[in-house]
């Protein structure tokens, strides 16, 4: 059928280029989107996924899932396309543009709002009952909400916190905090570092993941110490400036404090690999997220703790969100779109993913019948993060792929020694510019 | 740099050829830090390919380690790529996109430059200006018009969305046109006079006769085409269609990267560009050569 079409295009390609002189124009133009296709009698209606292929794991239990929705139902059939991580975001961009978006898609959390602002999704509030929204974890709803209206469900979020060595942390004398209630306070985990700095086994007291590169890691892992520090990425009221917010006195202390830290010699801004902390075990505390669970556990073994963020100077925070659903404004078939994506966020289906990629199941009733997260899971920590309003969700705005490249950029630059708020004022102008640019995001 | 010996001192004599030497010496030294700054890049990438530890590979980054080929060495990454993609259909895709396009447009462009170098018809001062104004534009800046024209054909997704809009190519029609406008015309006007009609003219008399800048358009085009990125990523969606150059987004998704991974993927994109290359070589460098002297 498409070598058929190839040859049908070829030649039309042919003919209009050939057809240069001034004869009537075709009326018609050739209808070759839709190749006649034999209807089967008891239709099933087809609809698109898109989906990024991120981790083996995270595809292959897509894929099954595919495969079994399919084989489950005779009214819809789902066509699954898996595109390049990577280049994600563009390749959505440059559908919605042509008009040629799937029924439904993933997508990062926080490119949201920029999809739902272009007009490119159709909000769920229709299908999702309160009942089904506050069985999701409050994190989920947040980072899936724009003006008011529900776009995405993700069918896991992200936890971010410490993870140490519980051998060199009792060595060091340093009390271990157990849950969220009973925190680090700031000065608590400034000390923390400084014994911990002291012990002959470590050469830098925390690992902040550096090695992932300037990327959404740095933003994701640390607008959260700017936000502790009474900071923020975006001046939330009207998300209209970063001014006085991303490079005020409050961000401007916080980067201060993380640019010491590599400063003093408490991190490594180039560290070798990614096992300084569970392999080589040179450092005594990790700072990232519930990905690292597998190869810290295997690592560390009994002497791995996880530990909540500690408590900030102005106010708890810490990263979430991650990759979620929504049905395109294009599908032809948002209902059949629905039936797909609640068989996705069906508690057992959830559990099938998170218990293949180690996220944290999204639907509290997924998380009740967790190992890792259910109450006195090793993971729970992160659950009592996400669901006790000390995780964020990166700004709500369309602006957001400005903000997140700005600030990472400004990171990068800080942790190699220039200065903060020369920084800070340098996204703040690109930030601010933007939003200038796009006439502050209005709602449509 | 002239090679004349001074007058006066003996032609051959010792001072002279301590001087020669010299400057050879200098000359070889500059010639090979050159190369080494040309290769680096390259032997980075493969020998970093071969490095089975990917701790090692980020520890050696960023030092003179990065260019030697020591530790546990191996060919696992290269596996890694295989058992991670479809890599040869990636590279079939890529292979017969841009075989597609740098053949059609080698046969398209040559024409358009034959009839402009040749043939007498009006207009063709302008269309030849016309063209010659088009290479300044660059591709992006058509590209969302083109995308939104595709769809409307319903091409996306297909081989065709990658070759048809890129055969035709200004620059290739210019550096034919420049050629054929050097070529003596008495030729084909012998065969104009055996009966020749244009086609045969351009067949049998300028074809043969034009080796040297078929080859340089070839290698141009097979260059720009291999790497392009922009318009595949925003034409193709699945598997099936997808070049290299975007398959290799891949690896560059969750974090760490995979280093050694993303090495080996490049390595064995590179070696087909080399692989043409050096096969054209000859004649490219011949084309340059000449062209440079018509001026």
């Amino acid at each position: 059928m498409k070598g058929l079409r190839f040859i049908s295009l070829l030649a039309i390609a042919a003919i209009l280029l050939a057809a240069c002189q001034p004869t009537p124009a075709p009326t018609q133009p050739p209808v070759a989107t839709k190749a006649p296709t034999p209807e089967p009698k008891a239709e099933k209606v087809k609809i698109t996924v898109w989906f990024h292929s991120g981790k083996g794991e995270e595809r292959e239990v897509l894929d099954a899932q595919v495969k079994d929705f399919n084989a489950m139902q005779d009214e819809v059939e789902v066509e699954a396309v898996r595109l390049p991580e990577g280049s994600y975001n563009e390749q959505v961009s440059a559908a919605a543009l042509a008009g040629d978006l799937p029924d439904l898609l993933d997508f990062d959390g926080p490119f949201l709002y920029n999809y739902a602002w272009g007009g490119y999704l159709t909000p769920l509030d229709s299908y999702v009952s309160d009942e089904l929204k506050a069985d999701f974890l409050p994190s989920i709803i947040a980072q899936g909400t724009y003006g008011g209206k529900l776009y995405s469900l993700g069918t896991f979020d992200s936890g971010l916190a410490i993870w140490g060595n519980k051998a060199y942390l009792e060595k060091a004398g340093v009390r271990i905090p157990t849950s969220v209630e009973d925190a680090w306070t700031f000065d608590e985990f400034n000390d923390a570092l400084e014994k911990l700095q002291a012990l002959d086994e470590v050469e830098y007291a925390i690992d902040f993941k550096m090695n992932y590169g300037q990327g959404e890691w740095y933003t994701y892992g640390f607008s959260p110490i700017v936000q502790g520090f009474g900071g923020d990425l975006i001046d939330r009221t009207d998300y209209m400036s970063a001014d006085g917010v991303l490079n005020g006195p409050d961000a401007v202390k916080a980067m201060t404090w993380f640019q010491g830290l590599f400063q003093k010699g408490y991190s490594n801004v180039k560290p070798a690999g990614d096992d300084d902390f569970y392999g080589r075990k040179i450092t005594a505390l990790s700072y990232v997220g519930h990905w690292m669970w597998t190869p810290h556990k295997e690592g560390l073994g009994d002497d791995l703790v996880l530990i909540p963020m500690p408590k900030w100077p102005k106010r708890p925070a810490t990263g979430m969100g991650s990759w979620c659903w929504g049905i395109t404004s294009q599908s032809k078939h948002p209902e059949a779109a629905w039936k797909f994506l609640e068989y996705l966020i069906d508690p057992d289906q959830i559990l099938r993913m998170t218990n293949a990629n180690g996220a944290v199941p999204a639907r509290k009733s997924a998380l009740a019948k967790s190992d890792l997260y259910g109450e006195g899971g090793p993971l729970n920590i992160f659950v009592q993060q996400l669901d006790g309003g000390v995780a964020i969700p990166r700004p709500i705005t369309p602006a957001y792929p400005t903000i997140t490249e700005s600030f990472a950029e400004a990171v990068q630059n800080i942790v190699t020694g220039a200065d903060v708020k020369t920084e800070l004022d340098k996204a703040v102008q690109k930030i601010d510019q933007d939003i200038e640019d796009n006439q502050g995001y209005p709602i449509k | 740099m002239s090679a004349t010996p001074v007058t006066g001192a003996k032609p051959y004599g010792l001072g002279y050829r301590v001087r020669k030497g010299t400057r050879l010496g200098i000359t070889y030294l500059v010639m090979i830090l050159l190369a080494f700054f040309f290769l680096f890049p390259i032997i980075f990438m493969l020998v970093s390919s071969i490095k089975v530890n990917e701790t090692q590979i980020i520890r050696d980054m960023s030092s003179l380690a990065a260019f030697v080929p020591y530790g546990e060495l191996g060919l696992q990454n290269y596996r890694d790529v295989f058992a991670q993609m479809p890599f040869g259909r990636f590279m079939f895709n890529s292979v017969f996109v841009v075989g597609s396009t740098v053949f059609g447009g080698l046969m398209v462009n040559s024409m358009i430059a034959y009839a402009l170098a040749r043939l007498r018809f009006g207009g063709r001062q302008f269309i030849l200006t016309l063209i010659i104004a088009l290479i300044i534009i660059p591709f992006e800046a058509v590209a969302i018009p083109l995308l939104l024209m595709v769809n409307r054909f319903g091409w996306l997704d297909s081989y065709h969305v990658q070759i048809i809009p890129f055969i035709a190519d200004p620059f290739s029609i210019f550096l034919f046109y420049q050629f054929f406008i050097g070529l003596p015309k008495d030729l084909d006007e012998a065969a104009v006079v055996d009966g020749a009609g244009p086609l045969r003219v351009y067949w049998n008399i300028i074809l043969p006769l034009s080796r040297p800048v078929f080859a340089t358009v070839a290698i141009l085009q097979f260059l720009s085409n291999w790497g392009k990125f922009l318009w595949p990523l925003m034409v193709t969606r699945g598997f099936e269609y997808r070049p290299l150059p975007v398959a290799i987004q891949q690896f560059f998704s969750q974090d760490p990267k995979v280093w050694g991974d993303i090495f080996a993927f490049s390595a064995m994109i590179t070696i087909p560009v080399l692989v043409v290359f050096l096969l054209f070589q000859k004649w490219f460098v011949q084309s340059v050569a000449t062209s440079g002297i018509k001026g």
